[in-house]
This record gives structure tokens, C-alpha cells and sequence, in this order.
């Protein structure tokens, strides 16, 4: 294992060290680190180490008279130092400039960091799984694009095909009911493949994982595998966990493995990891002969490409085995497809619009603290112009000159970008703790190796293009227009004042268009907030559980449970109604089917319609009004003729102008397809976000069609949460091993959806509020500086008889005029964004007008404010001073 | 020749390192006789710039060996404490025992 030391770290040996010596501490160096089997990190750090020790001794410069005058002049390094110092002298002399320099970059910086670091962790960030670019969720599509799952037979047949892929396994995450302990509990499942350890990649720690075409083979003993938290949390570590029973949905099965600590699976945090064909679902198909069917969509697998295969290859190969299954199987659905995406893409597919627009908000404002210290440092070194000018004279040499104003610039941003690093730590931990949500897929953004490096480049390319204006500009002051006009206007010529006018512009411009993201997404808030919800989600507490399908195998025995259950907490004392619904809204649960409106032709493409089941007191419940016909009873039970209530929105859209009462839907995605007389119409509700709009509803009786899982909705007389170990109780009182979860208020849950539009619009209205303030001073800097630039102007003209109202014009007036620029150029360049942010909007359009103007007119008033403070200083000036002004 | 600067505490310590090592002291070895000696592993850093600053002070010499293999064919650079450097050492052994003259460690306030 001999790595020749890394050239760069041999490189600033040479520099720091004397050369004599340089070479034998390599050698030193490599000699320790062959024999402590270190890389090169480990030289790497070392050299550094030693190369500091040396430059904070005695500077880095060759130490011996003899190299001393062999060496040509200045070194580089040593002219560097002394520019630093010489920098650092100037900025000392000077603190509040430098303070404010600094601390403007580093808010800039430090809210850069802050967000790559989200965006590193979503989307640079390998996941935690060995090689987990190779990895891939796998879905089915129908003809009309919409996802599905895959059949048994279709998926063993893509299993068997694919030649690009190492392996495939089945991934279905589901609750599972967790017994046989003090409490019954509900853990997180995740139904899989034998193959899903060696898919992943990682193998348990304790124990073993699924035996191939054992384990999940029909009939095997029952097995399970618990993730590491499982393990410590629920079984307390207990060494001896391999081949302990657990009751599962209420049946045995003997612990085999247990994962290593730090395995995560990013998709639903999976507490207990069992074969695919324990599945609940599986089963019950199992039982009715369907799992054959090509239509019956069993599983969503995972699958890992082989090295050095491309996603778009693999997609290729999934797209000609798919066309080969469609045409051989039409009964599985015609035109049907498969859909590759990467895991991480597939995880994070929700957030990333938003990180990447919140990392351009603040990509702008880097750029906006940028003009504005450039603006500052240019004010700066106008000021000093007589002292360059002076010792230009006096022969420093141009390259001297830029080299101090450069490395004074690069001390500021040096600063800025330590501060920002310090300030984007706190900002991260402030952000994440803010946020309404944890990352998909449990992802913990941190200040890597990454960030640090991002953080360091944006300090280094903001430093170099922002720094080096200064430094270009006043690198070859005019020596003799400088000193011959008696310094009287410095250096400042035309051309530099129009330069400071463009940062100007430009940090207006981009400052408009932050300030019309945050615009658009508050009032996209708002309209999100008030959107009629259909229901009442104040006073409702709601829980969930599910039946263990093996102790109620038969739908009249669970339906006959549920209804015990409810009719015990209606009993509670405090609970004022109570109803079951499948799909809660704003839980995530619901359902979809195709439908057909018996009595009218069939169009080609068969509509689609929300889906629920509800028991009799649901609407009553929830606030959901009976517009029409007449509710669910008792008397619509199993054995009755099946009814249904719809949604007002799919009454009007499917019987316009008709009376939909009596009339009959067959619903097509149940086996065999469902036919239902509709006997009511209710209001329209949302189910899963504040922005949809299609489809309406058809509600089902429980009665008529029931299954394991179900939601209680309990509305309370007080606090709902207080009620809420009474109700869990009345629901143990049926069954004591009966677990339930995700206790919680539906106003929770409304809130939630809320949460990421809220938070998102909040963090640009801080970032576009952040980048005014920088804007407006910016602009009052130039302004201010203007007028004292043109303080014996504006004297002359006041001693010639202009009014103080005339003087006030005349530098509003610029003020204005490049607020107006930058105006112009925001608004084209918002106007030019919009699609970038209009995936993250409500009901509201990019160029949404109210936005645009209260947005323009904000700028404007900022603008004439900021002009205005020193604009009203010129009109005091005394004009017998102003003459006398040098 | 010119009174040369006494040697602080840690040059006192390499210097000590170096003497001790006789024929194979350079760098590595040095830092380690310092480490397992004191219970204290200095910098790699502050061993070089001592050894190099004692070398200026007149206090050791240096010579570089052959090129080694294992180290990519570098040679090591091997000191030797100078006479002048084992009298600054006598001296500060001297000074020192005649300050604790009358003391016995542990030196504490009664």
C-alpha cells in the first residue's frame, strides 16, 4: 500500500518549509503513515499541521541567509502575507464597515449553507444502503399513465426477464397488530421478498435474513426480522431474541434476525421486516384463488440494476418486457407499462421543487449581500483615492495596489464565510427544527464534507467576481487627474458611479424577484387557508386500527365488530357522536374506482370517483350536510341491495340537470364490479389536499362492505386529545388485544397539510425581507454617497436660488430612476421564473397581478425612502460650507 | 563565540530526545522518545521547528542519510547534539537544581 504523497500536500510543504528540510519531513510523513496503514487523508492532515506550526512561527519564508538571498525578490506567499496584513490593518482601522461587511456576507453565507445542506442530504447525499444509485422502485401503469401495482404472475415474469437487474424483491410497508404483550401495539411492517436483504444489500446483525424459496414460500413457518430499534425498544435488547415467538396479526412468528443499528430502509419507518406472503392482503387473495390474475395488482417491488447499468437502460429493458406482457397477457390491462424511478428520486420527488426554488431564493440573496459589500468597498476605496493616487505616484506598482485592495476583499468574504459557515449551523438546526415535517425517507441533513466544500466555493467565486471590482477599478487611478485637481472629487469619475448604479440595479432587480416568490406563495397561503373543507374539523378525535383478518376472517363479523366498537365509544362519557370511516381525510387513506353511470353510454374512457365507506353516523359527524335523498341506516346492511351517496360535484357532473335519486353506478375496479342505486347527495369534501378538484365521491355502507381496516371519528364536547385513553379503553373493551394508533385531532391533521405551504412561504418572505433591507441600503449607500460627492454642486446651485424642494427632486430623482431599472428588470426576470415556482402554487397564477403591483409598489416605497434620508440631508447643506468643502 | 540563548523547557526536551537516541535520531524517533518518556506526544509541527531552530541556535547538527525506499526514496535528516549543546543542557541542569535546593517536590504553599 504505497500511495506517493498527495502532490498538493508535498506542495505546501515546500512552501511553508525550508526547502532543506521539506523534503526529509515527506519522507518522515510517508514512513509513519505506511506503517500506521493510514491514506491520504491522514498525510494530507498532517502537512497541514505542519505546514501551520510553521507559517504561525516564522512566516513562509525560507529562513537561511543563503536561501534568503538566493530567492528572487518577493516570493508569492510572502507577498501575499503582506497584503493580508496590510488588509487586515485597514479593516481594523475601520470596524463598523468591516462589521457590516462581514456580517452581511456571512447572513448571505450562512443561509446558503443552511439550505445545501437540505438540498445535499435530499439529493447529492448517497442514502445510507451500499451502493443505493443501483437501487430503484418499480411500478405498474395502466393506459391512462396512472400507477398500479404489479400482478404476482406479471412481477415473476419481469423477475425472470430482466436481465439488467441483480435482483427484485417485493416491498410492501403495512401496519401490523403487534400481541401477546402487556399492551397490544401497532408496529410498522414491512412485507418483503426473501431476495430484499440481498437487494438492499445489507444483512442482519444478529441472526440471518430470509432463506431463498424457504422463507417465503406458501406454507413456511412464520418468520420475521426486527429492525435494530424494534429490538432495543420493544424486546429490550434481549440477547436472546433469535428464535423468540411474537404474535403477529395475531399469529406466531419466530424472530430470525435483527438488522444492524444503523440500517434505515427509506420509505415508511419499517419496525419489523416479514415475507411477502404473510401480507394480510396477499392472504385473503390467496384464499379466493387470485393471485394469478394479471389484474390483480399484488406488490410494488424494489429491484437493484446491475453495476454499471444505467436507469435509462434498465427503463429501456422494463418498457420491452412490459410491451411483451401487455400483448401476451391483454387480460392484465392493455397498453399496461412499468415505471422505473430512482429510490432516491422516488423518495424525494415531493420536496425537491422546493428545496431547489429555496436554494435559488437564496442564491440571490448571496448575490444581493455581495453587490452590496462590493458597492461598499467601492465607496471605500473612492474615499481613499487620494492615498492610492498618492502612492501610484510615488511608484507602487498597479499589480501592488490590486493586490491589496484583492486581498482585502478576500479577508472580508474570508470572514464572511467563517461566520456564514457558523451562522449556517445555527440556521440548519433552527430550520429543521422549524419545519412541520422531518425529511422523506428519515433523511438527516447535515454540515458535511459537502456543505463544506459548497460553502467554500460560494465564499471563494462570490469573493473573486464581487472582490476583484474594487480592485480592477482603482488598481490604475488617474495619477494626474487625481492630484491636479486637488482631490477635490478624488478618483470618482463617471464611469465608477455608473458601475456602483449597476450593483444597484442589479440587487433591486433580483431583490423584486424574491420578493414576488414570496408574494406568490403567502398568497397562495391564503387562498389555501380559507378553502372550504367541506366538514368540520374542529372538536373531532380520531384513531385507527385494524382487524387481524385471521380472528375475523368472515366480513359480517367484522363489520359486527366495528359496530360494537363504535356503539362503545359512543357510550364515553364527553363524546357527543362518533362514526367510522375508511379514509379519514387528510390522513393519506382513501380510495378511487373506475365508475359506470348505468342508463347512459359508456364513454370509451371510464370515469373516475373518490372512494370511501362510511357508517350511518359519518356525516352527521363530521358536518358533511345531507343535501338530498336520505342517508345510510341500519337497515342497509349485508344482504340488503347495495346504495350508495354521492358527492354533489359527481352528482352535477355525471346526471347534469337530472335527479341522480334512484339511479345506478357500477363501480368497475371491485371484483366482481358493484352495481349501486345512489339514495343521497351530500356536500363535496376534500380528501387528501386543499387543491383538488377532480372526481367526486360515492360513499359506501360499511354494512355492505366490510373490511379489517377502519378510522373512528369521535366528536368530543371539549378538548378532543382529552378523551382520547377513554375511547382507546371502550375500544379494548371489545377486544382487549385490539391496538390502535395515530390518536390524533382531524384539526392536526388539516393543519399539517397546511404546515410545508406555510413554512415555505414564510422562509422566502424572510429571505426576500432580508434582501429589501440589503437592497435599501445598498441604494442609500449610493445615494448618500452621491450627494456628498455633489455637495459643492448642490451648494452652488442652493446659493444660485434652487429651493430646498428642487434639491430634493433632483436626487430622488436618480433614486427613482434606478429603482425604476430595477423594477423593469425584476419584473421580466419574476415574470421569466414563474414556471419554476408555479408547481409550488394554489390558485394562484406566476403572474398574478395583485402580487406583481403590491410587490413593485413595496420596492418603490423602499426605494424612495432610502433615497429620501439623504436626499433631505442635501437640502441642509449650508451652501457657505459647501464651497468651502474639499 | 558569542553566549548562546539557554534552551527553553521543550527544547531542553528534544535536545534530551536526540541525546538519547544517539546514532538513529531524527524526527519520528525523537517525537516518540518525547511522547513515551513524558506521557505527552508534542505536534509533529513543534518537533521540526524545534530541531531546526535548535540547529540555528548552534546547539545540533544535521546531516541527511541515504535515500529509504519505504519513505518514496526520501532520505531522513539525522541530528546529533553539538558540544555547545550538552554544556547549554549541564547548565540548565545546574541552574535548576540549585533553585530546588532546600525543596522537596511536592512543592505546596503551608
Amino acid at each position: 500500500m504505497h500511495h506517493p504523497p498527495p502532490g498538493l500536500a508535498h506542495w505546501l510543504l515546500r512552501r511553508c518549509l525550508p526547502p532543506e528540510l521539506s523534503d526529509s519531513v515527506v519522507g518522515d510523513l510517508e514512513e509513519e503513515r505506511v506503517a500506521l496503514g493510514r491514506g491520504r487523508g491522514w498525510f494530507w492532515a498532517r502537512s497541514l499541521g505542519i505546514a501551520l506550526v510553521y507559517v504561525l512561527e516564522r512566516g513562509p519564508k525560507p529562513v537561511r541567509p543563503r536561501e534568503r538571498a538566493r530567492a528572487q525578490g518577493d516570493g508569492y506567499v510572502e507577498s501575499l502575507m503582506r497584503n493580508a496584513r496590510y488588509g487586515a490593518r485597514t479593516l481594523l482601522r475601520t470596524p463598523a464597515f468591516t462589521l457590516v461587511a462581514v456580517l452581511t456576507l456571512a447572513l448571505g453565507i450562512g443561509a446558503n449553507t443552511a439550505i445545501f445542506s437540505v438540498v445535499n442530504a435530499l439529493l447529492i447525499r448517497p442514502l445510507a444502503l451500499p451502493a443505493s444509485d443501483e437501487l430503484v422502485e418499480i411500478v405498474g401503469i395502466d393506459k391512462d399513465g396512472r400507477t398500479q401495482y404489479l400482478s404476482m404472475p406479471d412481477f415473476d415474469d419481469v423477475r425472470r426477464q430482466a436481465r439488467l437487474f441483480e435482483g427484485f424483491s417485493a416491498f410492501v410497508p403495512q401496519s401490523a397488530n403487534l400481541t401477546g404483550r402487556a399492551e397490544p401495539q401497532r408496529v410498522r411492517a414491512g412485507f418483503v421478498s426473501d431476495s430484499f436483504f440481498d437487494v438492499v444489500g445489507v444483512r442482519p446483525a444478529i441472526g440471518r435474513g430470509f432463506l431463498k424459496g424457504v422463507d417465503d414460500a406458501e406454507g413456511a413457518p412464520r418468520v420475521c426480522v426486527l429492525q435494530h430499534e424494534t429490538w432495543q425498544g420493544l424486546f429490550g435488547g434481549d440477547a436472546g431474541i433469535v428464535g423468540r415467538a411474537i404474535v403477529l396479526n395475531n399469529e406466531p412468528f419466530s424472530v430470525v434476525g435483527v438488522m444492524p443499528k444503523d440500517f434505515r430502509f427509506p420509505y415508511d419507518e419499517v419496525e419489523v421486516w416479514t415475507p411477502h406472503h404473510t401480507w394480510p392482503v396477499y392472504r385473503e387473495q390467496q384464499a379466493k384463488g387470485a393471485l394469478a390474475q394479471r389484474a390483480n395488482g399484488m406488490v410494488a417491488p424494489i429491484a437493484r440494476m446491475r453495476p454499471g447499468v444505467r436507469l435509462e437502460e434498465a427503463k429501456a429493458e422494463l418498457a420491452a418486457i412490459a410491451s411483451r406482457l401487455a400483448a401476451q397477457y391483454p387480460e392484465g390491462g392493455e397498453k399496461r407499462g412499468l415505471r422505473a424511478t430512482a429510490l432516491r428520486d422516488a423518495i424525494v420527488s415531493d420536496v425537491r421543487q422546493a428545496v431547489l426554488v429555496l436554494l435559488g431564493a437564496v442564491g440571490f440573496v448571496l448575490l444581493i449581500a455581495s453587490a452590496n459589500v462590493a458597492n461598499l468597498m467601492l465607496a471605500r476605496a473612492a474615499a481613499r483615492g487620494r492615498e492610492l493616487a498618492t502612492r501610484a505616484a510615488l511608484g507602487a506598482g498597479r499589480g501592488r495596489l490590486a493586490g491589496e485592495l484583492l486581498s482585502e476583499a478576500g479577508l472580508v468574504w474570508l470572514a464572511g464565510g467563517v461566520f456564514g459557515l457558523l451562522l449556517g449551523w445555527a440556521g440548519l438546526r433552527a430550520l429543521m427544527a422549524s419545519s412541520p415535517q422531518d425529511l422523506p425517507g428519515g433523511i438527516v441533513p447535515r454540515l458535511d464534507a459537502t456543505v463544506f466544500c459548497f460553502t467554500l466555493a460560494v465564499t471563494a467565486l462570490t469573493g473573486l467576481a464581487f472582490g476583484i471590482i474594487p480592485a480592477l477599478r482603482f488598481s490604475s487611478p488617474n495619477v494626474a487627474a487625481a492630484l491636479s485637481s486637488g482631490g477635490r472629487s478624488g478618483i470618482e469619475g463617471g464611469g465608477r458611479s455608473r458601475l456602483r448604479a449597476a450593483l444597484v440595479v442589479g440587487q433591486l432587480a433580483l431583490t423584486l424577484m424574491l420578493l414576488v416568490g414570496a408574494g406568490l406563495l403567502t398568497r397562495s397561503f391564503g387562498r389555501l387557508a380559507k378553502v372550504d373543507l367541506g366538514f368540520r374539523s374542529e372538536g373531532l378525535l380520531t384513531m385507527e386500527y385494524r382487524l387481524p383478518q385471521n380472528k375475523y376472517p368472515e366480513g359480517p363479523q367484522q363489520w359486527q365488530t366495528h359496530s360494537q366498537i363504535v356503539e362503545r365509544v359512543r357510550a364515553v362519557p364527553g363524546v357527543l357522536k362518533a362514526a367510522l370511516v375508511r379514509g379519514l381525510p387528510f390522513s393519506g387513506n382513501g380510495g378511487s374506482a373506475d365508475i359506470e353511470i348505468i342508463g347512459q353510454p359508456a364513454p370509451e374512457k371510464p370515469p373516475r370517483a373518490r372512494t370511501n365507506t362510511v357508517d350511518p353516523a359519518y356525516f352527521e359527524t363530521m358536518g358533511i350536510p345531507l343535501l338530498r335523498g336520505r342517508n345510510f341506516t341500519e337497515r342497509d346492511a349485508a344482504g340488503t341491495p347495495p346504495v350508495v351517496v354521492v358527492s354533489r360535484k359527481l352528482a352535477e357532473r355525471h346526471w347534469p340537470g337530472a335527479d341522480p335519486l334512484g339511479r345506478q353506478i357500477r363501480l368497475l375496479s371491485l371484483q366482481p364490479p358493484l352495481v349501486a342505486e345512489v339514495i343521497g347527495i351530500v356536500g363535496d369534501t376534500k380528501q387528501h389536499g386543499f387543491d383538488e378538484t377532480e372526481f367526486g365521491f360515492v360513499y359506501g355502507a360499511q354494512a355492505q362492505n366490510p373490511h379489517i381496516f377502519n378510522t373512528l371519528a369521535v366528536r368530543t364536547a371539549g378538548d378532543p386529545m382529552q378523551l382520547a385513553s377513554a375511547v382507546r379503553a371502550a375500544v379494548w373493551s371489545v377486544d382487549p388485544e385490539q391496538p390502535v394508533w395515530k390518536v390524533r385531532t382531524q384539526q392536526s391533521l388539516v393543519e399539517r397539510a397546511k404546515g410545508m405551504p406555510r413554512f415555505l412561504a414564510q422562509l422566502m418572505g424572510g429571505y426576500a425581507g432580508l434582501a429589501l433591507l440589503l437592497a435599501a441600503v445598498g441604494l442609500y449607500g449610493v445615494t448618500s454617497y452621491a450627494v456628498t460627492q455633489r455637495t459643492r454642486e448642490i451648494g452652488l446651485r442652493m446659493a444660485l436660488g434652487a429651493s430646498s424642494s428642487d434639491v430634493l427632486r433632483i436626487v430622488l430623482r436618480r433614486g427613482f430612476l434606478l429603482a425604476g431599472v430595477g423594477l423593469v428588470l425584476g419584473l421580466a426576470g419574476a415574470l421569466a421564473l414563474g414556471r419554476v415556482i408555479s408547481t409550488l402554487l394554489y390558485a394562484t397564477s406566476p403572474a398574478d397581478a395583485v402580487t406583481l403591483v403590491c410587490v413593485a409598489l413595496l420596492l418603490l416605497a423602499v426605494a424612495g425612502l432610502a433615497s429620501y434620508l439623504p436626499a433631505r440631508r442635501a437640502t441642509r447643506v449650508d451652501p457657505t460650507v459647501a464651497l468651502r468643502y474639499d | 563565540m558569542a553566549r548562546l540563548d539557554p534552551p527553553g523547557e521543550f527544547e531542553q526536551l528534544v535536545l534530551l530526545a536526540v541525546l538519547r537516541l544517539g546514532e538513529g535520531a531524527y524526527a519520528v524517533p525523537v517525537r516518540r522518545e518525547i511522547g513515551a518518556r513524558t506521557g505527552r506526544t508534542p505536534t509533529r509541527g513543534a518537533v521540526y521547528v524545534t530541531l531546526e531552530r535548535l540547529e540555528s541556535k548552534g546547539y545540533l547538527d544535521s546531516w541527511l542519510g541515504e535515500p529509504v525506499t519505504e519513505r518514496g526514496g526520501r532520505p531522513r535528516r539525522y541530528y546529533r547534539v553539538r558540544p555547545s549543546g550538552v554544556r547549554a543542557l549541564e547548565d540548565s541542569w545546574v541552574a535548576l537544581r540549585r533553585m530546588w535546593q532546600g525543596l522537596k517536590p511536592p512543592v505546596r504553599e503551608t
